[in-house]
């Protein structure tokens, strides 16, 4: 068919990360230092509510709260910055054929970029006032894990997005209240009553954020079961949202006018 | 590919656009922008469109583009890539003249490197210099269609669509691009140029497609459309 399908989608994808890239780092006059400060701030602002005001948490709640806060700002930023990838790009895809699925990859890979520099701080913190355990061998397994859980949220959102705006405020809402039911600030273990604590284990994020403290505070090696079955739902979700993409691959130009 | 092949046929093609309305307002939009239009573009022919605003022109570019599908009707292309040359073509403003570049050199099918090598004559053809590194949002209108059509046209593409860039651009620029396009022109390049320009048609174009509220009113040699529609 048209050589526009023969589009080379890595330098397509690496010439966007890097352009992406270097826009956000420029268009601050602190640029990158933004990227931990906001991390920084939130867990200083949880910390003096929850660790010192309500004296919940005990020892290692620090800890506790930079690797949640980590893990859940990584995952907020891709889901939202995926989500809007291809209703973004209205402009240039009137003009240009894209091949969409292009797009919410280009999100994905820029929120990776950035916080593996999140990351890579936790770790040193970590590393200095805790020090290093054998299980943190299994962290890359914990974040590819998130990674496509994260994108998978956001790409079945990106491809529904174009069609009503709406979606947008219905996923920040629930982002809003994910981040309360994520155990970010709090440990879901035996002091939280049950049903409630098997129910906010219903949730990836809330198990995804326990087994990082698994991994990085307690030393201990992930769950394997509860990690197969979040990467098996992730892989269904990006089957169903890139399904859906290709499908309207050429109807986004129109509902986007 | 040899001149005299057809390179994009179309066939009884119809374009609608729909759009729901918000429940509140209950405003549903939908108008067919395109009635079932039928040509074929030949290889090294060039075309030119012409009707009224809103006639359907953008869309009709937009189809041979490869950004839309016909709704009804058949679209077929025999493998001919295609670069649209428009005011502001894809240009992303945020980002730096540089990286717009790559962005659109990689979705016209080129490789990383294949851009890369291009680059400098694309910024010098642009006359963009110092400007290439800053945010396209920072340039004049002139500035912007001269980048677009540095690309375009540095960047090869079997079938050219012009979408009254002739008109932009100062005029050292305008002498610059006409003689790009001419030279075009005579490597049998195949160029589909819509322009409200009666002189730029007959100067470049051998064909004219007139269209008229998403029909074809006619469409001929460039003597033949240019007499009827100058006097309608």
């Amino acid at each position: 068919m048209n050589r526009n399908n023969r589009i080379h989608a890595l330098d397509f994808i690496r010439v966007n990360v890097s352009a992406d890239f270097r826009l956000e780092a420029a268009q601050n006059r602190l640029g990158v230092f933004w990227w931990f400060m906001e991390p920084l701030m939130m867990m200083a602002i949880f910390y003096v509510v929850f660790g010192l005001v309500l004296e919940r948490g005990g020892s290692g709640f620090v800890y506790y709260l930079l690797v949640g806060i980590s893990s859940w700002m990584w995952f907020t930023s891709t889901v939202t910055r995926t989500m809007n990838s291809i209703a973004r790009s209205a402009q240039l895809i009137q003009q240009i054929y894209i091949p969409k699925y292009l797009l919410p990859c280009v999100a994905v890979c820029v929120e990776l970029l950035k916080s593996m520099i999140v990351f890579g701080l936790l770790l040193a913190l970590l590393a200095g006032l805790k020090g290093v355990t054998m299980s943190w061998l299994h962290l890359p397994t914990i974040m590819l894990t998130q990674l496509l859980f994260s994108a998978a949220c956001g790409v079945v959102m990106a491809g529904l997005v174009p069609f009503a705006n709406d979606l947008k405020f219905v996923v920040q809402l629930s982002l809003r209240a994910l981040m309360f039911l994520s155990g970010v600030f709090f440990v879901i273990d035996d002091k939280i009553p049950q049903p409630y604590a098997d129910y906010l284990l219903l949730n990836p994020m809330a198990n995804i954020i326990t087994e990082f403290r698994n991994v990085l505070v307690d030393g201990m090696a992930p769950t394997w079961s509860t990690i197969l079955t979040i990467n098996s739902i992730s892989l269904l979700m990006l089957a169903l949202g890139f399904g859906l993409i290709h499908h309207f691959d050429r109807r986004y130009p129109k509902v986007l006018l | 590919m040899s001149k005299g092949d057809i390179a994009i046929s179309l066939k009884d093609v119809s374009v609608e656009y729909k759009k729901p309305g918000s429940w509140l307002t209950q405003k549903a939009m939908q108008y067919t922008a395109l009635k079932s239009i039928s040509f074929d573009l030949y290889q090294g022919q060039s075309l030119a469109v012409i009707g009224r605003n809103g006639a359907g022109k953008s869309t009709l570019l937009k189809l041979l583009a490869g950004v839309i599908l016909p709704d009804t009707g058949q679209l077929h292309n025999d493998g001919y890539s295609t670069a649209l040359m428009a005011l502001n073509v894809g240009l992303m403003p945020e980002l730096s003249g540089m990286d717009n570049i790559y962005i659109i050199g990689t979705l016209m099918g080129h490789r990383r490197k294949s851009v890369a090598a291009h680059v400098d004559r694309i910024v010098a053809f642009a006359e963009l210099e110092e400007f290439i590194k800053h945010p396209v949002k920072t340039y004049s209108s002139g500035m912007k269609s001269r980048l677009g059509f540095a690309i375009a046209s540095t960047l090869q593409a079997d079938v050219l669509l012009i979408d009254e860039v002739l008109s932009v651009g100062d005029r050292i620029f305008q002498k610059k691009s006409a003689v790009v396009i001419q030279e075009r022109l005579k490597s049998e390049q195949t160029v589909v140029l819509v322009s409200h320009s009666e002189q730029a048609i007959r100067d470049y174009c051998t064909h004219v497609l007139w269209i008229e509220n998403g029909e074809v009113k006619m469409h001929d040699e460039v003597g033949v459309v240019m007499d009827a529609y100058e006097q309608s």
